[in-house]
């Protein structure tokens, strides 16, 4: 997975233009060779603060993510980038392998939101609380999102260990030239870029899109069996009915064994039968009769980022659940790519209010919080010096500069409403959706535990919305097996 | 120079009646069987070596916990956990494959719970009926490999190609082949009842038969190669024999070739069954091991989290591999091959 889509599985895609390539904030669709080690290169000079990154943004903008480096206040630091392994997993596991080798390069490492936590709890990376300045840690706490920001701390001692470069959050994509066929007007499109609907509401607005479109289905979105669907997928549609898999947002981060598990609960179930209904040609035993059935296609339950991208794009799919970088590559501009003026985006619908959900802190409109963090290695021998970048990394003019050249989201709200951030092609456009979306983040449970966890719920989830199995069953199953793990 | 001499010659003297000299007056006393071990010895101990450490380090390494950082010396408390099921939840892999062959649903005299059981089914019935099915249409294709007909050499070439592809490729057409969305082989099959229709690639039965047929379909060559191989080396003048003495093809079969094919045919079932019980990379392409876990998927599931436990399950898997490999050569040992 790529640092642009935390989720999104890599893919190749042979006809990326530059712009598209440079601007993307989804480099998933871009497989590019790996151009390096993250065991050390040998020519890294000694002198130089090396940052580990992503293989796409090194080789497509490296020069100029320096020269904003050194704009922003690293100047006079002599830095070299070490890309590390497209995929998100590999990239983990080439971390561990490397930290607990106690290597001294790179001394500043990326790390997806999704394991970082995993890193701070095993204390294999340095305690950014003790490295960085009362001023630099007042910056994080008072201007970054604060949700994301809780992915880089100890949930024991909520010191800071990661510095928030850039969050991904999810919303509802859609054909607005399918939504004018069916009467609507850009009224409509404008309330719905920042007011959620309900999961009512948005089945039937997007019923009457696909039986007055081209559309062959309303909503395409990623439920295979793999880490996307656990964290973020499911995940938003359990949090928007007031389910949680650990009673609430105060449990996200443990503590494991002694925090409730909460999935073989009503509004969990309630979640699984909306879905198994949208898949499903009709109503049947576990369905839900309040939603309309065939607004999915089946083939969900196979999907990953990419299939559901691609299925707006070729305009069999009305609507996608999916990450901002699929904005970029379905509105680049080119001749096989989406008219901007007829692409919306618009949050994750819900299916309670916060006031009705069950579980704490759930409830409303809900995106799975993606995107990733940069640490400092505990070994690195230049620490003074990458201290100096990861400060340059939190100046805002980073921040904007790097949404423009490569569509990072800036991780501070107060970023959204500039007038540098708006006038970003395409994306500026979508900076009302993209904050409410921002404000409603949900982050993934992320302990050591967690990987293991993925795996079960992933697979209890696709069988219930496959019709493999029913809600009640895949739930009370789910819960057998997550408290087994919680217990070890 | 008589200094040096005599200074020398006493030394020479030494060296006849030292060491090396008994070591050589050792090996030339040796029988020609023995000789031809000590000969051997240096690539024994160097395959040993190659074989073995890997193997014993592996075996160290399952009894801690905390391997790569601080590594806490738990004994065979990792076994523990795998056997009784404590570990399961740290494995990924659907309870489908969960045999209930007791009415507690454990297996006989030993108490093997949850996903290892699970992983332990897949592997074993992934082995047999692949392997089955690979021999037997792999003699077939050997018997007809073994006639002379024009065009052999195509034939056998194309018997051949899918033996070439290599296991990520073969994954990828299999996976295509089923997947909903551009999948042609899937309305067909789910038709007839053989395969799920929608959610093929992570229906655990489905996905098992078609990781099973991929096999087949790929290393059934192989098998037949091994016991072409074998058949050509019968000698011909026994058929000759045989349909003097009036035989029919079936008692040439039943009373020639089967029983002179049979060493290589069991060679090239143990290789098989090793290959198969280690089956990682097609489960891995075309559906993944949540769906599919076999012992192999469960080693890389777990070495991230807990490397004690994983090398427990390699060890085990290995155990489990050399008893298969035991048996067959005790078999063969004991028909006489």
């Amino acid at each position: 997975m790529s640092e642009k889509s935390s989720q999104g599985k890599d893919s190749t895609t042979s006809s990326v233009s530059r712009r598209t390539f440079v601007k993307a904030a989804g480099v998933s669709g871009a497989a590019v060779g790996l151009s390096g080690c993250i065991y050390g290169d040998s020519s890294s000079s000694a002198d130089a603060v090396v940052v580990g990154v992503g293989p796409n943004m090194e080789e497509a903008i490296g020069d100029e993510f320096i020269q904003l480096l050194e704009d922003s206040g690293a100047d006079g630091i002599e830095i070299e980038l070490q890309p590390g392994h497209e995929d998100t997993g590999t990239r983990r596991s080439d971390y561990t392998n490397l930290l607990q080798a106690e290597e001294v390069q790179p001394d500043l490492l990326m790390m997806d939101s999704g394991w970082v936590n995993i890193f701070i709890q095993r204390d294999h990376i340095a305690n950014l609380s003790d490295e960085l300045d009362d001023e630099d840690l007042s910056l994080v706490e008072d201007e970054y999102f604060e949700s994301f920001t809780a992915m880089g701390r100890d949930p024991d001692s909520d010191d800071l260990y990661g510095i928030p470069i850039f969050p991904d959050y999810p919303t509802m994509q859609y054909r607005k030239d399918y939504a004018r066929n069916a009467g609507f007007t850009d009224d409509d499109f404008d309330e719905w870029a920042t007011e959620p609907m309900t999961w009512q509401e948005w089945a039937d607005v997007t019923q009457e899109i696909v039986e007055n479109s081209d559309a062959e289905y309303g909503l395409a979105t990623q439920w295979d069996i793999y880490e996307g669907t656990a964290c973020c997928t499911w995940n938003e549609v359990m949090s928007s009915f007031g389910g949680a898999y650990f009673g609430g947002f105060d449990n996200l981060f443990g503590p494991v064994g002694d925090r409730p598990v909460t999935v073989d609960e009503p509004e969990f179930i309630e979640g699984l039968r909306m879905m198994r209904t949208f898949v499903a040609e009709e109503h049947g035993e576990h369905t839900h009769e309040d939603y309309p059935t065939g607004i999915a296609t089946p083939s969900i339950t196979s999907w990953q980022e990419e299939n559901a991208r691609e299925a707006i794009l070729s305009g069999e799919a009305a609507m996608q659940r999916n990450w901002p970088y699929a904005i970029n590559q379905n509105i680049d501009g080119d001749k096989d790519t989406i008219p901007v003026e007829d692409y919306g985006a618009m949050p994750i619908p819900y299916g309670v209010t916060e006031d009705e959900a069950a579980q704490p802190g759930t409830g409303g409109t809900t995106a799975a919080l993606g995107g990733w963090l940069t640490v400092l290695n505990p070994n690195s021998e230049n620490k003074a010096d990458a201290i100096e970048v990861l400060r340059a990394m939190m100046v805002d003019e980073f921040n904007l500069g790097m949404f423009d050249l490569w569509g990072w989201v800036p991780p501070k709200p107060h970023l959204f409403d500039t007038e540098e951030a708006e006038q970003v092609e395409p994306m500026g456009r979508y900076m009302d959706t993209l904050r409410v979306a921002g404000e409603n983040a949900m982050p993934r449970p992320v302990t050591t535990v967690w990987p293991d966890q993925s795996q079960s719920i992933a697979e209890e989830v696709n069988r219930a919305v496959a019709g493999e199995k029913s809600p009640e069953d895949a739930a009370a199953d789910l819960q057998n097996s997550l408290e087994a793990i919680e217990q070890q | 120079m008589s200094t040096e001499d005599s200074v020398s010659g006493p030394a020479r003297q030494t060296n006849r009646s030292g060491p090396i000299v008994a070591i050589t007056r050792w090996m030339e006393n040796l029988g020609e069987t023995g000789f031809a071990y000590l000969l051997l010895s240096p690539i024994v101990l160097l395959l040993s070596a190659i074989a073995l450490y890997p193997l014993l380090r592996t075996f160290e390494l399952s009894l801690y916990q905390n391997v790569l950082e601080e590594p806490v010396f738990v004994g065979f408390e990792n076994y523990v956990q795998l056997f009784t099921g404590g570990a399961d939840p740290r494995m990924p892999g659907s309870t489908t494959f969960l045999p209930s062959v007791s009415t507690d649903g454990n297996f006989p005299f030993v108490h093997v719970d949850g996903a290892f059981r699970s992983a332990l089914a897949v592997t074993l019935i992934f082995s047999v009926v692949s392997v089955f099915f690979e021999t037997l249409i792999g003699f077939g294709q050997a018997l007809v490999l073994d006639q002379d007909f024009r065009g052999r050499r195509w034939v056998r070439a194309a018997i051949i190609i899918p033996w070439a592809i290599p296991v990520v490729i073969q994954g990828m057409i299999f996976y295509l082949m089923f997947h909903p969305d551009t999948g042609f082989m899937t309305e067909y099959l789910a038709n007839w009842g053989i395969v799920e229709p929608v959610n093929t690639l992570n229906d655990p039965w489905s996905s098992l038969l078609i990781i099973t047929v991929a096999d087949i379909w790929k290393t059934t060559a192989f098998m037949a190669l091994l016991i072409l191989a074998g058949l050509q080396s019968i000698d011909r003048s026994l058929y000759d024999v045989a349909k003097v003495a009036g035989a029919t093809k079936w008692q040439e079969f039943r009373y020639i070739t089967f029983p002179l094919v049979l060493p290589a045919l069991g060679i090239a079932i143990l290789f098989r069954t090793i290959d198969a019980m280690r089956i990682y990379g097609l489960i891995d392409t075309v559906s993944g091991c949540t769906t599919v876990p076999s012992l192999s998927c469960m080693v890389v599931a777990t070495f991230n989290t807990n490397r004690g436990l994983a090398s427990a399950i390699a060890f085990v898997t290995a155990g489990i591999i050399a008893i298969a490999v035991m048996g067959v050569i005790y078999q063969q040992y004991k028909e006489g091959f």
